[in-house]
């Protein structure tokens, strides 16, 4: 479904991907590893289309990812308190693609009294739930979820994840957790990988 | 911008009687000069010189004029000349702003021009725009106008590269959003509070450089009411001893600067939503 072929990528004559190729599956939970810098976060934006790989490809269906229209690959970002306008109030957030995902918003606990409220009036927890809920679309077929728990506390992550595994089951989302947390990844991922000097191998 | 008028910040109530004062204050003087003769107070011989009084507050100048009338037709000249030179100065901020976050070549020449318009002496180039301009109102109104815009276009530009720049436009992009959508949504409510607020913060400037200009004789011509005409007019009555034909109009200007600074200041704590008004 979505694959990878050789990514190079680096910056200011840095080499952070030197030949990055994976394949996922519908539905397939893959975890990325890796040590700060090693081009985890780079890799996430790459594969959902935001950033332009300075060579290889990413296909998607056969083909490369759409350039317009919403994107079947959603990438997640570390912060949700960068990942939402601090002037949008949270229904303008979740209805950004489209109307919101009713389901979607349930499962995640995403409570009606938000709505009003702006980003900055949520607590990290509760935005981090926000910023993925407009992200589970019916167009979305992979989620990648770059670290999002990073900056929570084990509770709230713990929250976060029962909360967005069985929807991601349901709607037979791919999910990419990317995290440097190895334990995590295992807890989540079928399929465990880590990034060192820029390939990806199995961990 | 300003969603919600409560009273339940002390950011707004600062915004709310700041903008008050100021809003308050520039109507009156621009009410007040359309209720008087466009001519000025009438010249009289029986009251030249006068001192403040109940009759003349202000007291008169050496041609019986009374000041206190003359000060507020001068105050609404300079409010006029400074909200055109603001809207002007505001305009091109907001252009080369908009060109500089937009394109990488734009971005350095609108730089080089920031820094140039920075780094001479504001007042002298004033002077040579003015001067160029054939001096009189148009001449005031092009000097104030084209020198004001440095320091809006920096944070016009920064603001907007940072917006361009950051996660949730990412996101609008992938869930399906185009440029214009994006302009609409992200970067026009992001942009907007620091327009208003950087025209209100150059409007006192404007006031005061006109005022400057019409002092040395290059700004608003003798015949019209000008705070800079009344006082470079005055300095021969100081001599004399006839303090209030410079002291009162000099406060007022002074009153109407720093009234509409202080709302400008305000309005610009409010568009930061970290602390303010979303």
């Amino acid at each position: 479904m979505l694959s990878a072929e050789d990514i190079r990528h680096g910056f200011g004559g840095r080499d952070v991907l030197r030949g990055v190729s994976l394949r996922l599956a519908p539905g397939e939970v893959l975890g990325i590893g890796g040590a700060s810098g090693a081009g985890k976060s780079t890799l996430g934006r790459i594969l959902a289309g935001r950033t332009r790989p300075e060579g290889g490809r990413v296909r998607w269906q056969g083909s490369g990812l759409p350039d317009r229209g919403p994107c079947p690959v959603q990438h997640a970002p570390q912060s949700p308190d960068a990942a939402t306008d601090p002037r949008w109030t949270v229904a303008k957030i979740l209805a950004n693609g489209g109307p919101p995902d009713a389901g979607a918003l349930a499962a995640l606990g995403i409570r009606p009294d938000w709505h009003r409220r702006l980003p900055g009036e949520l607590s990290g927890g509760e935005l981090a739930r926000v910023s993925l809920a407009r992200m589970i679309r019916p167009e979305t077929r992979v989620l990648i979820c770059d670290e999002i728990t990073a900056q929570l506390d084990a509770l709230a992550a713990r929250d976060l994840w029962q909360a967005l595994m069985p929807l991601a089951r349901a709607r037979g989302l791919a999910l990419i957790v990317i995290s440097h947390d190895a334990g995590l990844r295992r807890a989540l991922a079928a399929r465990d990988t880590v990034l060192t000097d820029g390939r990806l191998c199995p961990a | 911008m300003i969603a919600a008028l409560t009273l339940a910040s002390p950011v707004r109530r600062d915004l709310l009687i700041r903008g008050g004062l100021a809003l308050g204050l520039v109507a009156v003087l621009l009410l007040a000069a359309l209720a008087l003769p466009p001519e000025g107070p009438p010249v009289s011989a029986l009251s030249r010189n006068l001192g403040p009084s109940l009759a003349h507050p202000f007291g008169t100048d050496s041609l019986g004029r009374d000041m206190a009338l003359r000060t507020a037709l001068a105050l609404a000249t300079s409010i006029k000349v400074g909200l055109f030179a603001a809207v002007l100065s505001t305009a091109v901020a907001v252009v080369f702003g908009l060109a500089a976050a937009s394109h990488r070549l734009a971005d350095r020449l609108v730089g080089v021009a920031t820094e140039l318009a920075l780094g001479l002496p504001h007042f002298v180039l004033i002077l040579l725009i003015a001067y160029a301009a054939g001096g009189g109102m148009a001449g005031v109104i092009l000097g104030v106008g084209l020198t004001h815009w440095p320091r809006l276009t920096r944070v016009l530009r920064l603001e907007a590269q940072t917006v361009a720049a950051s996660d949730y436009v990412a996101v609008s992009r992938g869930l399906g959003r185009g440029p214009v959508w994006i302009a609409r949504h992200h970067l026009a409510p992001h942009l907007l509070p620091q327009i208003v607020a950087g025209f209100v913060l150059i409007f006192p400037h404007a006031v005061l450089h006109e005022a400057g200009l019409s002092f040395v004789g290059l700004g608003i011509p003798p015949h019209l009411p000008s705070i800079g005409v009344i006082l470079a007019d005055s300095l021969r009555a100081l001599m004399a001893g006839h303090w209030w034909v410079a002291v009162f109009p000099g406060t007022g200007l002074m009153l109407v600067a720093l009234t509409v600074e202080r709302f400008g200041e305000a309005l610009r704590r409010a568009a930061d939503p970290t602390e303010g008004v979303a």
